[in-house]
């Protein structure tokens, strides 16, 4: 691995996005840190790109015809390009209070923003519509689907003012959105996913019904899956308030199954849906992320 | 279960000391933040079962541990099945403590209380081995070792039991016991038994008064009598009855006067009624070398002290044997009491005098009357020391008085026991500095008139002189009476009015000095031809004024203190007429003045019983003192429980067994006793080993508790 490489991965480090002072500049610094990492990646260019040809059919605009093929072949057939699809990609992101935790120097929101504005950053290069729904028991931030190079500053600002809120209800914001989005497209959820998994996944599918692709981020916290606390502590819960005494040391084996048996019964129903779950910790650099989405964005074309 | 050193179960409270600390190592828990509690709570609840469990459980050992070591301390004694399995102890060394005090001679029908407790002694041999260790004591003030054996057989025990008697002595319980103790401690043998068989007379626990002078009660010098442990087992034998009726002769108080032959003799005698209850009447009699001189019919209250006087005349001379008696009741020990007096003839006086002594030679010696004293008189020019010969009195009368060798002359003979008699007169004062210890200012001032103080209680010496006497002898005027002063308080008898002392006495090695401030002319005052010149001056002479006014003589066991003159044989004879020949000096008591005149002291051992002691300067009787059993507290007879005997004595580990109760039982239970404290330190440790097992033990895929 050349160091140059090396360095780029540095920029693809939560710890490191978290330095910079602007959203935009951070999703900047993810995504061409990503890309220019990916030269050898099957992912080339982003521009608009030529898909195929097909025969020309009577009343179509004979804009688009190629004559160099008709001077060849005395046929006349019609470029198809990539860009024409112009996706509409929605990216849900969970502000609720239990986001706001990160044994580490990033919280699962903060997180979950730098990986939205990454997200955003690319889909506007790609001349996708994105559009952004923040929201906690509710959607609190709602910005439409655009896809002009001004729906960019408009997500990064409103990223950037995104603090935590109140307690999670995933399913009827699913349930709102899947009814709020008429036009079929590619919904990115971005949530620790602390709310009942049945109400969880009927949302998921939900969407699946109206007929959009879903990529979901699973974030959380290393700790969340290990609970690696010494002695006996006194837990408080940031979305309610409650507080549990406990010995973690003591419970940690069977909190790790659990937590295990969720996450597995999360991406098996996914699966079962097909929903691209990725269970992401905030550990994890964001290349994990964007080679996912853009996977799914290629199945999509 | 029984406690040996209950005193630890105080550190029982040391248990709250694991308790803190599972309380404030609890509160210190920090506060952590979560995402969600959801699967906390799941795992919790099958979890925190588990943790709960295991700390209440860590606890709970840390709590037992210390506890069970508190139990261990305070060395817990177990009874019934269970002690069957801490092993019984091998041969046994056992000490038997008889009480022979004279209380244990109460008569009861078929014979003394001396006999059940002999009784119940018997009934203890059988529950003995052969392989034990036996000792017996017989106890009153004075523990006596009477019986030892390393290998105990029955027979002899039974044959010395059988010549035991209650003797005289008060019960001091807490000496026999320590004595006793002392005897357990020293054996080798890992069961030690401690039997005591008393009336437990209340007063056999109280403090008692020191043997001899300056020495402290035993009981205070080396500790209590408490049980120093489990090691020896305490049995209880109480045998006891009812407290009857008891009236004792408690003392007999002499005239501490000379006694002339023809003289009444006032006995003074103290009764007392120890029956809470029950009055008391009956005969009282003195008698004299076994004949019956007076009889008195006296009646006393329950719980009443009574002082009874009792006079009859004395008709001959020397040594007498009195005794006092009533007629016996349930304890007949102290129904009798003996008495000793000396009748002696005139006392011989030298008068050294040169003229004007004819008030003074009247008075010592009255024309036409027998007096008690045999005169002889010297002027001072023809006094020398052939005349102190056969004198027990010198009186230095008017005249010029003394020649300068003279005074060392007379220093010399008070200081082997005489008594001298110095009349205070004008010119007298460098005689009277010389014999004087005090160095006194004397002034004589003509023309001055005093009279004396009337005496606010009346002086030993003027015994036969009534109020009404003492009233009259200080009405008398004094001329020309001296002022004097600087004597010491404690030696004047009787003051002038003006705090001048009339008359004071000092002692001078065996002897005393007397300073009289009477002058014996007319002319110097009222007194020479006054009623009270010649009771005044003769009872100066004839009164023994080192000793104290009433006074009795040994108890039982005290040692008697005799000067021993230099180059005379002694010889002792005690009551029940053993022999004693003093030795050597044996030793001289704290406190006591030694001159060189003077070889020495001996300490002769009083008799074990009642009667008369006698001293022999080569085969003659030179005194003779009666002993009496103390009957101040053995009298009464009033008695404790077994139980409070055992409380008193600190006793933790012991066992009653009443009269009533079967030897057998009671001695195979107190013998099923085992202390368990080595048990329980071992648990504590297994305990504590386990504790630690489990606090470091780590949870699968968990870490240690902190």
């Amino acid at each position: 691995m050349s160091a140059g490489k090396k360095d780029f991965t540095e920029f693809l480090r939560p710890e490191t996005v978290s330095r910079l002072a602007h959203m935009e500049l951070r999703a900047r610094l993810i995504v061409e840190g990503f890309i220019a990492g990916l030269h050898r990646s099957p992912y080339h260019g982003f521009s608009v790109e030529f898909a195929e040809y097909r025969q020309y059919n009577y009343g179509e605009s004979t804009r688009n015809i190629d004559w160099k093929i008709y001077a060849k072949t005395d046929r006349c057939y019609v470029k198809v390009f990539e860009d024409e699809t112009n996706l509409n990609a929605t990216l849900l992101l969970d502000q609720s209070a239990s986001m706001d935790f990160g044994s580490t120097s990033v919280t699962k929101l903060r997180y979950g923003s730098f990986l939205s504005a990454a997200l955003g950053y690319l889909m506007i290069k790609q001349r996708d519509a994105v559009g952004l729904a923040v929201f906690d028991e509710k959607i609190n931030i709602m910005i439409p689907h655009r896809s002009v190079k001004r729906q960019l500053f408009h997500l990064m600002r409103t990223l950037e003012l995104v603090v935590p809120g109140a307690r999670t209800r995933i399913s009827s914001t699913l349930h709102e959105m899947a009814d709020r989005i008429k036009r079929r497209g590619l919904v990115v959820l971005i949530s620790d996913l602390f709310d009942d998994p049945d109400k969880v996944m009927n949302g998921l599918k939900h969407f699946r019904h109206r007929g959009h692709e879903i990529v979901l981020f699973h974030l959380l916290d290393p700790v969340e899956l290990t609970l690696d606390y010494q002695g006996e502590v006194k837990f408080v819960d940031r979305e309610t308030g409650e507080k549990l005494r406990a010995q973690p040391w003591f419970l940690k084996r069977e909190y790790q199954r659990d937590v295990r048996e969720w996450t597995g019964w999360l991406e098996k129903r996914c699966k079962e849906n097909a929903i691209d779950y990725n269970l992401i910790t905030v550990d994890r650099p964001f290349d994990q992320a964007l080679v996912s989405y853009l996977g799914k964005r290629k199945r999509m074309k | 279960m029984n406690f040996l050193n209950p005193i630890f179960l105080f550190s029982l409270a040391a248990v709250a000391v694991p308790l803190l600390i599972h309380i404030f190592s609890r509160r210190r828990i920090p506060e952590i933040p979560f995402s969600t509690l959801r699967f906390l709570k799941r795992s919790d609840r099958r979890s925190m079962r588990r943790v709960n469990f295991r700390r209440w459980l860590l606890l709970l050992l840390r709590i037992a541990a210390v506890a069970l070591l508190a139990l261990a301390f305070a060395r817990p004694v177990i009874k019934g099945r269970l002690a069957g399995m801490f092993g019984e102890s091998g041969a046994k060394a056992v000490c038997i403590m008889l009480d022979k005090s004279y209380s244990m001679g109460v008569e009861e029908e078929g014979g003394l209380l001396f006999d059940r407790a002999r009784e119940r002694v018997r009934e203890i041999f059988p529950h003995l081995n052969e392989d034990d260790e036996v000792t017996i004591f017989l106890f009153d003030d004075t523990p006596e070792q009477v019986f030892e054996s390393q290998r105990f057989r029955s027979g002899p025990a039974l044959d010395l039991l059988e010549r035991m008697e209650p003797a005289w002595g008060e019960t001091d319980l807490r000496e026999g016991i320590r004595a006793a103790r002392d005897i357990l401690e020293r054996s080798r043998r890992e069961a030690r038994e401690l039997f005591v068989i008393s009336d437990f007379q209340r007063s056999a626990l109280s403090a008692r008064a020191p043997r001899v002078p300056g020495e402290e009660p035993a009981a205070e010098r080396r500790g209590d009598g408490g049980s120093d442990g489990g090691r020896i087992r305490e049995y209880l034998l109480p045998v006891q009855s009812d407290p009857g009726p008891n009236v004792s002769v408690e003392k007999v108080f002499t005239p501490r006067v000379a006694i002339h032959k023809g003289e009444i003799v006032a006995l003074r005698i103290l009764l007392k009624n120890h029956s809470p209850s029950l009055g008391a009447r009956f005969p009282l009699r003195v008698s004299l070398d076994g004949t019956r001189i007076v009889e008195k019919e006296v009646e006393i209250a329950p719980r009443d002290s009574r002082e009874e006087i009792l006079e009859f005349p004395v008709e001959k001379t020397g040594w007498i044997k009195g005794e006092v008696s009533k007629k016996e009741d349930r304890l007949g020990a102290d129904d009798r009491r003996f008495f000793s007096m000396y009748v002696r003839e005139k006392v011989s006086l030298l008068l050294i005098a040169d003229e004007q002594a004819f008030y003074l030679e009247q008075a010592l010696s009255p024309d036409g009357v027998e007096g008690d004293i045999r005169l002889r008189r010297k002027g001072w020019k023809e006094f020398d020391s052939a005349d102190l010969e056969g004198a027990e009195v010198l009186l230095l009368g008017t005249g010029k008085g003394p020649a300068g060798g003279d005074i060392g002359l007379i220093k010399s003979y008070a200081a082997r026991g005489g008594r001298v008699l110095v009349l205070v007169l004008p010119q007298r004062e460098a005689l009277i500095r010389e014999l004087s210890g005090s160095d006194p200012m004397l002034g004589f001032e003509p023309g001055r008139t005093m009279t004396i103080e009337e005496p606010r209680e009346k002086p030993g010496f003027l015994l036969p002189f009534d109020r009404e006497d003492l009233t009259g002898l200080s009405r008398i005027r004094f001329l020309a009476a001296p002022r004097i002063r600087g004597v010491p308080d404690d030696l004047v008898r009787i003051y002038f009015r003006d705090g001048s002392p009339f008359i004071w006495t000092q002692r001078l090695g065996r002897g005393s000095i007397t300073f009289a401030a009477l002058d014996p002319r007319p002319a110097a005052g009222d007194l020479p031809l006054s009623p009270y010149f010649l009771p005044l001056v003769q009872q100066l002479v004839l009164t023994e004024e080192k000793l104290p006014v009433y006074g009795e003589g040994a108890t039982v066991e005290d040692e008697v203190i005799w000067e021993k003159r230099p180059g005379i044989e002694y010889t002792v004879r005690l009551p029940g007429g053993d022999t004693y020949r003093p030795g050597k000096p044996a030793r001289v008591p704290p406190g006591a003045e030694q001159f060189d005149e003077i070889a020495g002291e001996v300490v002769i051992p009083a008799g074990r019983e009642p009667g008369f002691l006698a001293v022999y300067e080569d085969s003659q009787l030179v005194w003779q003192v009666e002993v009496n059993p103390r009957c101040e507290r053995e009298s009464d007879l009033a008695v404790m429980s077994a139980e409070e005997v055992a409380d008193s004595l600190g006793f933790r580990y012991y066992q009653v067994i009443g009269e009533g109760e079967e030897m057998a039982a009671g001695i195979h239970s107190a013998r099923e006793g085992r202390e368990i404290s080595t048990f329980l330190v071992m648990v504590a440790i297994l305990v504590f080993t386990l504790e630690l097992f489990l606090a470091q033990r780590k949870e699968p895929g968990g870490e240690r508790q902190t």
